[in-house]
């Protein structure tokens, strides 16, 4: 047996002669490894599901949104209400090359009832191209078209969400739905598509014709809230954002260079990177607390370790006596404190792992288990026993022999 | 063996400096059994852990052998120790943890190469203390004379030439006392060199040598022509125990 080898043996009889203390100093870093693998864990996976969804959404889709814009020069007036964008926009922005689809849209919640049941959901008021530019389909029954748009028909198309809490498991297709008190005639509902990243459910809705919903549910009001613009594939978004703006600002005769803009452009791009900056923040978040919580547990270490050193400074001089020499004693504290990490490191990151595969299914991501990131705590949960042990073990090697042997 | 040369120990606490030794000049030769006696705050424990190598001199020359250990390192210090030394403390300095036969085996964790025959030399040690039943106890499971009977063997157990006891029996009833004193006894008689701190007159008398310590000097430096046997002590105990 080697002599590292007889030190790892006195550095584990050391742990295992102090159980609970051993188990109380290794409970910081358990807990603190713990719960980064699950914040590692949940975040990766709503970064995934993001992702996915803007892929899904197709990354050449522009959003325009109205917005206030700061007055400015002798139009204020006009500008400051939130009311910007119109269906002729959107027809302009049609127009536009390279344009595939510019749909224009408002979304409300809203209240819905049939057959006495009654509840609240989101209704979009957009054309029928909504279905195509959002990649949905009808799951039953169909979509409303072009002619019903023109027409002002009062149809309505309904997510599953909104089905079920209506009529339950019976079809809604072919019946009448009413919105602010006016029927609308329900032709299809649409393939479900589960929740988004913000846990929105996106079956809980109903579409309906946008100049059927302005003239009977949505007071006549002339503006929308959107406008969804579709790229031709293949095309600088950059470029054509700043089609579409230098457009909407002649529309709104923006002229003067102080004009601020009314109205916001948004690629899904941005929207992806708006994400990515969210998850680099929970990221940075997800640094600091596990800082703390290693530092804490790193405290926590040090202090049973400068206590076993007082405690047993008769057994370090009996061991100095029989011939142990500092660096003995120095690898002896060192071996415990790294046992102590080791176990507290390994504890958690079992643990976290196990509470992410538990939150995996209730929380309906998908995410793979972050088995790199619960090794690389672990690693880090040694480091940090080496870092906080260290002053100790140095405490007990500096001790000589005599004033060692000879303290109660 | 041992040959120290006016030894001082000086012992500095902030500002104040406190004398101990003030220049010991002794020599100890192989196989004596050595007494140093002394009241409280005479050195005796200092002179033993300078010669024990367990604390340096502030001045004055120690040959062990032969050889100057004043100049040696700490390390070499250590090793010496492993290899020469054993010592026996009045609070007995065990392990709690660890089993009586563990706590036999602690100097061969610092020994160079971990002798092969390491268990069988911790259980003879054992065995001549008398406590080859007791290997696997705890030292919470022994009784004081045992418990200082594990620590001799455990100073034994590498067959150094050198073994020190500090108050050996300072914790023991007199039973006990006279089991630790024979078997340090039996050691001498083997040729091993003993060296005991003690301040009991009665435990003095058993040593082949007394130095009596006063105020760091050597005040007397007697030989012992016929010590006490401790066995023949033990043997004139009452049968069973007679607790003091």
């Amino acid at each position: 047996m080697s002599r590292l080898g007889r030190l790892w043996g006195t550095a584990l009889e050391g742990v295992m002669a102090r159980r609970l203390r051993s188990s109380l100093a290794a409970l910081g870093l358990l807990v603190g490894v713990a719960a980064v693998v699950v914040m590692v864990a949940v975040s990766l996976g709503t970064r995934n599901q993001m992702i996915e969804q803007v892929t899904a959404l197709g990354s050449d889709l522009i959003t325009v949104r109205a917005s206030k814009a700061a007055p400015s020069g002798i139009r204020a007036a006009t500008v400051k209400e939130k009311a910007s964008l119109t269906p002729a926009d959107a027809a302009a922005l049609t127009r536009l090359e390279g344009v595939a689809y510019a749909v224009p849209g408002i979304s409300k919640a809203m209240r819905v009832s049939s057959q006495g049941a009654t509840v609240d959901t989101l209704a979009i008021a957009s054309l029928p191209e909504v279905f195509a530019v959002e990649g949905q389909t009808a799951g039953e029954g169909r979509l409303f078209n072009e002619r019903e748009e023109k027409s002002s028909r009062r149809v309505a198309v309904v997510g599953a969400t909104l089905r079920r809490n209506l009529v339950g498991q019976a079809s809604l297709v072919g019946r009448t739905i009413e919105i602010r008190k006016q029927p609308f005639l329900v032709v299809g509902e649409l393939a479900p598509k589960g929740l988004d990243a913000n846990g929105q459910d996106l079956d809980d809705r109903v579409y309906l014709p946008l100049r059927s919903a302005i003239t009977r549910v949505m007071a006549a009001q002339r503006h929308v809230e959107y406008i969804l613009v579709q790229a031709e594939p293949g095309l600088s978004l950059n470029d054509l954002a700043e089609d579409i703006r230098r457009i909407l600002r002649q529309r709104h005769r923006l002229t003067l260079p102080a004009d601020k803009d009314d109205f916001r452009i948004q690629t899904q791009l941005e929207a992806l990177a708006t994400q990515e900056e969210y998850g680099r923040l929970f990221g940075a978040l997800t640094v600091g607390v596990a800082g703390i919580s290693l530092l804490v547990a790193g405290v926590g270490i040090m202090a049973v370790q400068l206590i076993g050193v007082r405690e047993r400074t008769p057994e370090i001089g009996v061991r100095r006596a029989v011939g142990a020499l500092r660096r003995d004693i120095l690898a002896q504290f060192l071996l415990e404190a790294m046992i102590l990490g080791l176990g507290g490191g390994a504890a958690g990151a079992a643990l976290g792992l196990g509470l992410a595969a538990l939150i995996r299914p209730l929380a309906g991501l998908a995410f793979g288990l972050p088995w790199t990131y619960a090794l690389l705590s672990l690693l880090v949960s040694l480091a940090v026993a080496v870092i906080f042990g260290l002053w100790p073990a140095r405490k007990a090697a500096a001790l000589t022999p005599v004033e060692a042997v000879t303290r109660f | 063996m041992i040959r120290l040369k006016g030894i001082t120990k000086t012992y500095q606490t902030g500002q104040v400096s406190t004398p101990v030794l003030l220049g010991v000049d002794l020599e100890i030769a192989g196989g004596e059994f050595t007494a140093i006696m002394g009241p409280s705050g005479s050195g005796k424990s200092t002179l033993m852990h300078i010669m024990g190598l367990l604390d340096r001199p502030s001045g004055g020359s120690y040959l062990l052998d032969g050889h100057e250990v004043c100049d040696l390192t700490d390390d070499q210090l250590s090793v010496l120790r492993n290899r020469k030394m054993g010592f026996v403390f009045q609070a007995f300095h065990l392990l709690a943890q660890a089993t009586a036969l563990k706590n036999v085996l602690l100097p061969f964790v610092y020994a160079g190469p971990y002798p092969t025959d390491a268990q069988e030399r911790g259980r003879r040690a054992l065995a001549a203390v008398g406590l080859e039943h007791r290997l696997s106890h705890r030292p919470g499971e022994l009784s004081g004379g045992e418990c200082q009977r594990v620590a001799i063997a455990r100073a034994l157990v590498t067959d150094p030439d050198l073994i020190f006891a500090d108050e050996p029996t300072g914790n023991l009833d007199r039973r006990s006392s006279y089991e630790v004193m024979a078997i340090l006894q039996g050691l001498s008689a083997q040729g091993k060199t003993v060296v005991l701190v003690t301040h009991d007159s009665h435990v003095s008398e058993m040593c082949s040598r007394v130095v009596r310590l006063v105020y760091g000097r050597i005040e007397s430096d007697q030989r012992n022509p016929s010590p006490l046997s401790a066995a023949a002590m033990l043997a004139g105990l009452p049968p069973e125990q007679d607790q003091p």
